[in-house]
Formats: C-alpha cells, sequence, structure tokens
C-alpha cells in the first residue's frame, strides 16, 4: 500500500534529515516509529505530505504503486494520505465545520463524486463526534481556535474519522494528552483501524502502544530505520533506551 | 464658521509633502482648490477650527453649501444612510444623552472624481454611535473624508470602516474621549487592487480618565495598491487609567505596499497602551494545513483572505450584516 524506497530529504538549505528511510506498510497494519529527539520521525510525515520546509533529494514514496512525490500537497491528501499533526495550528475565522466540509468536498471532487448532501454530512459529523466525544461548541468554532493541547489532537482525529484516508500518518498525536484524552483518542485510532488502511504512529511513550496495539515497530535515528520489530520491542526501549541500538554511523 | 475655516486654510496653507499628516499622500492628485480672502468671523469655534490642522477638515465647512444638522433626542434610536457626496459637505449629528445612532455612510450614484466631506458627531453622556463608512472610489477618484467624534462620560462610539475600490482616499478620524468611561472602538479593513491607495490618519485623545480605546486595522493590498496607516493615541497629563490598544495587520502581494506609523503620546504613567504591526503574505503553516487536508492552494489562499477580512468585524453589531453582506459580494 504505502512503500517508502530509500528515501532522502533535506531542508531548504540542503541539510540532510532523512538518509535513506526504506518503510513497508500493508493494508491493515499499524507501524509504530519510535526514535530520539530529532531523528527525523516528524519530518518524515512532513516529506510525505508534500511540506514545502523540506525537498527530497533521492528515493521514492508509492501509494498503492503510484510515486505520490510528483503530486502536491492537496493531491497527496486527496490521494488518501492523513497526516495529524504534532502540533496542529489555529486558523482563527475558518470555521471547523465548513473547513471539514469544504475538504471533504476537495476529497470527492478529486474521485469524480459530487458534492457532500447536507443530511449525509451531518451524519458523518455526528458519528465522528461522537467516536471522539466532542461536543458541538468545538465545531463551531475557528478550525483548533481556542482548544486545548488534547482538544487539538482530538480534532485531528475527527478530521481522520471524516476524510477516512488510507494511510494515516499520527505524529505525536499521544503528546500532551491526558489519561482520559489519551483514551479517547486511542478508541478513535482503534475505531478507524480497519483492513483496508494503514496507520503510522509516531510516538515517544510506549503508553500509546498500550491503548494501540502495533504490529510492527520501527527505530528511526539519524534519518534512517535502523531497526524494525514487534510489539515487544517497545518494551525493550522503554526499558533501554536508544544508545544500545547501533546505526550512528549515518 | 465658513469663514474660520477658511481663514484657518489660508494660515496653514494646501496640503503639502512637506506637511507630515500628508506625508504618505500624493497631493498631486488633489485638485487646485482656491481659497477666498476670509472674512472677519464672530462664530463660536465649537469645532476646534482655529487649532485645526487637517485641511481635509476644513475643505467641507469652508466650501460646503450649508451643514446638514441632526440631532437625535434623549433616549431615542435614529437609523439612518447617509450620502452625501457632494463635492463638499458637511454633516453633523449630535446624539443626546442615553440616545442611540445607527448610521452607514456611503456613496451616491452620482460618482465625483474629487470628494471632500466632513462629518461631526458628539456624544453626549451614555450616548453610542455605530457607524459603518464604506469608502468605495472609482480609477481617477480622490476623496478626502474626515470624522470628527466627541465622546462624553460613559459614551461610547463604534467605527467599521470598509475601504474599498480602486481610486486614491484619505480617511481621517479624530476622536475625543472627553469622559469618564468614553470608549471608542475603531475596526477598517481596506481591500485594494489595481493601483488604488487608501491613508488612514486616526487620533485619538484621551482626555479624561478610565478612557479606552482600540484600533484594529487591516488591509489586504494586491495589484500595486498602496495603504498608510497613521494611529495616534493621546494619553494626557491627570488621565490615569487608560487603556488604549492599536493592531495592523497586512497582507500583501503582487508589489503592494504599506506604511504603518504608530503615533503615541503618553503624558501620564498609570496608562496601558499597546501597539502592533504584523506585515506579510499568507502564513504558510496555515496554507499547508488547509492544503494536507486536500484544499487546492487556490482555494486555500481564499479561505484564509476571507478569514482574515471577516474576523476583524463583530458579529453582535447593527451594521454586521451589512458588512458581512458587502463582504461576500466581493467574494469574501
Amino acid at each position: 500500500m504505502l512503500s517508502i524506497k530509500n528515501l532522502h530529504a533535506a531542508l531548504e538549505d540542503n541539510t540532510p534529515i532523512l538518509r535513506g528511510v526504506n518503510l513497508e506498510v500493508k493494508p491493515g497494519e499499524v507501524h509504530a516509529i519510535m526514535g530520539p529527539n530529532g531523528a527525523g520521525k516528524s519530518t518524515l510525515s512532513k516529506v510525505i505530505s508534500g511540506h514545502p520546509a523540506y525537498h527530497v533529494t533521492s528515493g521514492e514514496v508509492l501509494l498503492q504503486n503510484k510515486n505520490i512525490l510528483d503530486l502536491d500537497i492537496a493531491e497527496r491528501a486527496n490521494a488518501g494520505i492523513f497526516i495529524s499533526m504534532q502540533y496542529p495550528i489555529e486558523i482563527p475565522g475558518v470555521n471547523n465545520i465548513e473547513f471539514l466540509r469544504m475538504a471533504l468536498d476537495s476529497k470527492r471532487a478529486f474521485q469524480g463524486l459530487e458534492k457532500i448532501s447536507d443530511s449525509e454530512f451531518q451524519k458523518i459529523l455526528s458519528q465522528a463526534r461522537d467516536l471522539l466525544e466532542m461536543d458541538n461548541r468545538y465545531l463551531e468554532r475557528g478550525v483548533n481556535e481556542g482548544f486545548s493541547g488534547g482538544e487539538k489532537k482530538r480534532n485531528e482525529i475527527l478530521q481522520m474519522a471524516i476524510l477516512q484516508p488510507k494511510i494515516a500518518f499520527l505524529d505525536e498525536t499521544d503528546s500532551g494528552l491526558d489519561i482520559d484524552a489519551l483514551r479517547i483518542v486511542s478508541k478513535g485510532i482503534n475505531a478507524l483501524r480497519n483492513a483496508e488502511r494503514g496507520i503510522i504512529l509516531v510516538t515517544h511513550y510506549k503508553r500509546l502502544l498500550d491503548y494501540v496495539k502495533p504490529d510492527y515497530i520501527h527505530v528511526l535515528r539519524k534519518g534512517k530505520i535502523v531497526l524494525s520489530g514487534n510489539s515487544e520491542l517497545a518494551e525493550e526501549l522503554e526499558a533501554k533506551g536508544y544508545d544500545w541500538i547501533p546505526g550512528d554511523e549515518a | 464658521m465658513k469663514n474660520l475655516a477658511r481663514s484657518r486654510l489660508a494660515n496653514i496653507g494646501l496640503p503639502s509633502p512637506k506637511n507630515e499628516e500628508w506625508s504618505y499622500f500624493p497631493v498631486s492628485k488633489l485638485r487646485s482648490i482656491d481659497i477666498p480672502e476670509p472674512i472677519e468671523s464672530s462664530a463660536s469655534d465649537i469645532l476646534g477650527i482655529k487649532n485645526e490642522t487637517n485641511a481635509a477638515a476644513l475643505f467641507p465647512i469652508a466650501f460646503a453649501a450649508y451643514p446638514y444638522n441632526v440631532t437625535i433626542n434623549q433616549k431615542e434610536t435614529e437609523n439612518g444612510i447617509l450620502k452625501t457626496r457632494d463635492e463638499f459637505s458637511h454633516s453633523h449629528f449630535c446624539v443626546l444623552e442615553n440616545a442611540k445612532l445607527n448610521l452607514e455612510i456611503t456613496g451616491n450614484k452620482t460618482e465625483r472624481n474629487f470628494i471632500s466631506e466632513r462629518i461631526d458627531i458628539e456624544l453626549k453622556e451614555n450616548a453610542e454611535a455605530f457607524l459603518f463608512f464604506k469608502e468605495q472610489g472609482t480609477n481617477d477618484s480622490t476623496h478626502l473624508t474626515h470624522f470628527r467624534i466627541s465622546v462624553s462620560e460613559n459614551a461610547k462610539v463604534y467605527c467599521n470602516m470598509l475601504l474599498l475600490g480602486k481610486g486614491i482616499s484619505r480617511t481621517s478620524v479624530e476622536i475625543f474621549l472627553n469622559g469618564k468611561n468614553a470608549c471608542a472602538d475603531y475596526r477598517s479593513l481596506a481591500l485594494l487592487k489595481e493601483q488604488a491607495e487608501a491613508h488612514t490618519h486616526i487620533k485619538i485623545h484621551h482626555n479624561a480618565q478610565e478612557t479606552n480605546s482600540s484600533q484594529f486595522a487591516r488591509h489586504f493590498l494586491t495589484e500595486n495598491s498602496y495603504a498608510s496607516y497613521d494611529g495616534g493615541v493621546f494619553a494626557m497629563e491627570d488621565c490615569s487609567k487608560i487603556s488604549s490598544s492599536q493592531l495592523v495587520n497586512t497582507i500583501l502581494q503582487d508589489d503592494a505596499k504599506i506604511s504603518v506609523k504608530p503615533n503615541l503620546k503618553i503624558y501620564h504613567d498609570d496608562v496601558e497602551c499597546s501597539h502592533g504591526n504584523t506585515c506579510g503574505s499568507f502564513d504558510a503553516e496555515e496554507l499547508f494545513y488547509l492544503e494536507s487536508r486536500g484544499i487546492e492552494e487556490t482555494q486555500a489562499k481564499r479561505i484564509l483572505t476571507r478569514s482574515f477580512a471577516r474576523e476583524i468585524f463583530q458579529n453582535d453589531t447593527p451594521h454586521a450584516n451589512r458588512i458581512f453582506e458587502e463582504l461576500s459580494l466581493l467574494g469574501f
């Protein structure tokens, strides 16, 4: 489904950040990427989504065998890539509900479908809102406007629930969450986990992985994946940290 | 009054680029104005003409055929539309105690290339005035509009200004907060294109303690347009607990330009006065966020422009619907 092959990417000033990332995510799989600060985890999500602050120097990213690096940001999203931001920004004045509807209509236009009807949209919105236990008053504000950190993360998963992506890249979705918010966000992610969708979780802590069990865990260090394993690897990383893992030669 | 204004004009002369109040304005675009010899006048100077330094405040009094006077009686509410677009026009509104004025000031169907207009508003105790001013010139037009607003104790004035079009405009607003708890709320949005120019001069005089003022101006400038914002706040001696803020945000595109000058003169220690100014293009992270949800760049910019324009105005003012209706017509 998603195939990242020898991906190298750099900042605008050519400072290399990703130095040959390889990752294969099949439909239905949940992968977790862990690693020390500055390893390139957030960069990987931004490069995949097409953030203009980075440029790919070599490699390819295939979604269902199509190289998405040729697509612009919106086309990648409409093709099925969803990034849950580590720090979702506030956009005052852009109504949350209108924004969600525009995003969904953009995707439908990309798929050659008509705009969604009022009743269908309300149904989808209502289901997503209930799943994330979000009050209507949040949705009637500007995008993330005045939201707490936890509410912003819930809003990200709500967007995922509405847009139904093929691949969801969730960048530190657990950071800043209290226990209840972590439970709600995890419940949302698990509800959206299905046989057609791939999910990539970026996290520093094992606690998210206690709620959302990954099929694979990878360690990203100095811009490349240096170790992969099953869910037991999280226990080992929690106990021993990252220093014991080889891969500093990059 | 007319002679007082003519006398004062003869004294200060016509605007020139050397005059700081007109430094951003292309004075060469003003039509030539002959000032007739003034006749001695014994009229009382209730409008501060003898000390006036702004020629745009004097032209309408000196040359308007006759002033338009309105008094709103105590506890009454007056809703009106003002279309005083003779070449020179002067209107004076006196809003008595506990009365309310909702006034829309807009252009007439007959467009003139040169207009110089003055609007005086006098708010007595506990009175309120909600103003919606729409400036919309044409390619070759030059419009000068001057507001002089005096605000008594517990009175409030709300100014919502929409500066549009293609011509050159100069809007000057002078507000005197003369009584305790007097309040001025000024919001303006300039949406300019095609080498249009909009010049704004604000002077808010805090002449009493515990007075509040806020200025919130936004500009969306494209196609070589130009705007200037000269925002003055004067916190006078013996006037404690004054609160004043000034924020100017600008989005520039296509070689458009902006000049912003905060002008704060504070003569008392116990005051809170702030000012800020941002200028640039679209916020890259906001654009990225919208695009990352599948909204293509052109539409994302349209969404951000719309929110930039609409956010400045409050939903609960008497003119909110009219303002948002105007913005919708303009595609915002």
